[in-house]
């Protein structure tokens, strides 16, 4: 497994090292995961709440994706944001982010009132609505350009090669 | 793939392992049905229909409906005060004076999933009243067991 990382480290480096725009895209999604996972760490009892008040999860797995979640979330934020384990890192943003979005439009359909617990568990956090989604969204298709640089580097590169060619023919 | 189930099993293994060494940890499997939520559990927030009856036949407690207006006036506990969590800040004004008159506060919406009143029990203890508390899906327990209302 240490190698597989290794190679997918180097291969990254390779394609991606002197890439601004998506070095810039990657840390700050992983910025976003690391502010969405610090507050629920520290408030695990109103996390669990707001995790219960979307009214998705059996009773039981409440608290314990509660308890998972955030750290999830804290490790995949450090991940991005020091650019290794990328092909893991990038798919898991990209499935937790999925997921947010399907829970927030399953609740705006069934009109709950409830807090987003976003980016944090405090009570006068803002509900969870349109922008919200909209938001998510948005990190989503950051999330997709990350997953389609990170697991398709060579499509990437010779899209880059040609897009260079026309320019110079330009 | 792999990567994605090693990080799901570490955070797992992380949250599960940091809950046990802090003080403040949380049940990792807890009974969040709806029964659980009306009795007094938890933080001690939550308080049951039979213990707010009481404060209520003893007049001891005030009432504080978080749901907005319409709701209200369509029907309320008895003597209980509008007071909606989304323009908490105007209602406390208002409402400042009659807070201090009764020993309990409970808060009510309606729904086991609103949140209006936990949000409104949290905001008055912030603001230092001891006594706050929320009886879940109040309005609908309230009415169907055939109390007051107005």
């Amino acid at each position: 497994m240490a190698a597989f990382f290794s190679k997918t480290g180097k291969r990254l480096r390779k394609y991606h090292g002197s890439s601004m725009i998506f070095v810039g895209l990657r840390v700050f999604l992983g910025a976003v995961f690391v502010y969405a996972g610090y507050d629920k760490i520290l408030h695990p009892q109103q996390f669990s709440l707001a995790v219960f008040q979307y009214q998705l999860l059996p009773d039981g797995l409440v608290n314990f994706v509660a308890l998972a979640l955030p750290w999830l979330e804290l490790l995949i934020g450090v991940l991005l944001i020091v650019g290794v384990w990328m092909p893991g890192a990038a798919l898991t943003a990209f499935s937790l982010l999925c997921a947010f979005i399907i829970a927030l439009v399953i609740n705006g359909i069934r009109g709950l009132d409830v807090h987003c617990g976003c980016f944090s568990t405090e009570a006068t956090a803002s509900s969870a609505g349109v922008g919200t989604i909209l938001r998510d969204v948005a990190f989503l298709l950051i999330a997709l350009v990350i997953v389609v640089a990170t697991l398709y580097p060579e499509k990437l590169r010779r899209w880059r090669q040609t897009q260079e060619r026309r320019n110079e023919t330009v | 793939m792999l990567q994605l189930i090693f990080f799901i099993i570490a955070a797992v293994c992380i949250g599960l392992g940091t809950n046990y060494l802090r003080s403040d940890g949380i049940a990792v499997f807890e009974d969040w049905s709806a029964l659980s939520q009306n009795g007094d559990v938890g933080d001690g927030t939550v308080i049951n229909l039979e213990k707010a009856e009481e404060l209520f036949k003893n007049d001891t407690a005030l009432f504080l409906d978080a749901r907005p207006k319409g709701d209200f006036d369509a029907g309320h506990i008895n003597g209980a005060i509008h007071f909606p969590w989304q323009e908490v800040e105007s209602s406390y004004m208002a409402n400042a004076m009659s807070l201090d008159e009764k020993e309990h506060l409970i808060c009510y919406c309606d729904g086991e999933a609103c949140d209006l009143s936990h949000n409104l029990a949290m905001f008055l203890t912030d603001l230092g009243y001891p006594n706050v508390r929320v009886l879940v899906n109040g309005w609908t327990v309230w009415r169907n067991a055939g109390l007051p209302i107005e």
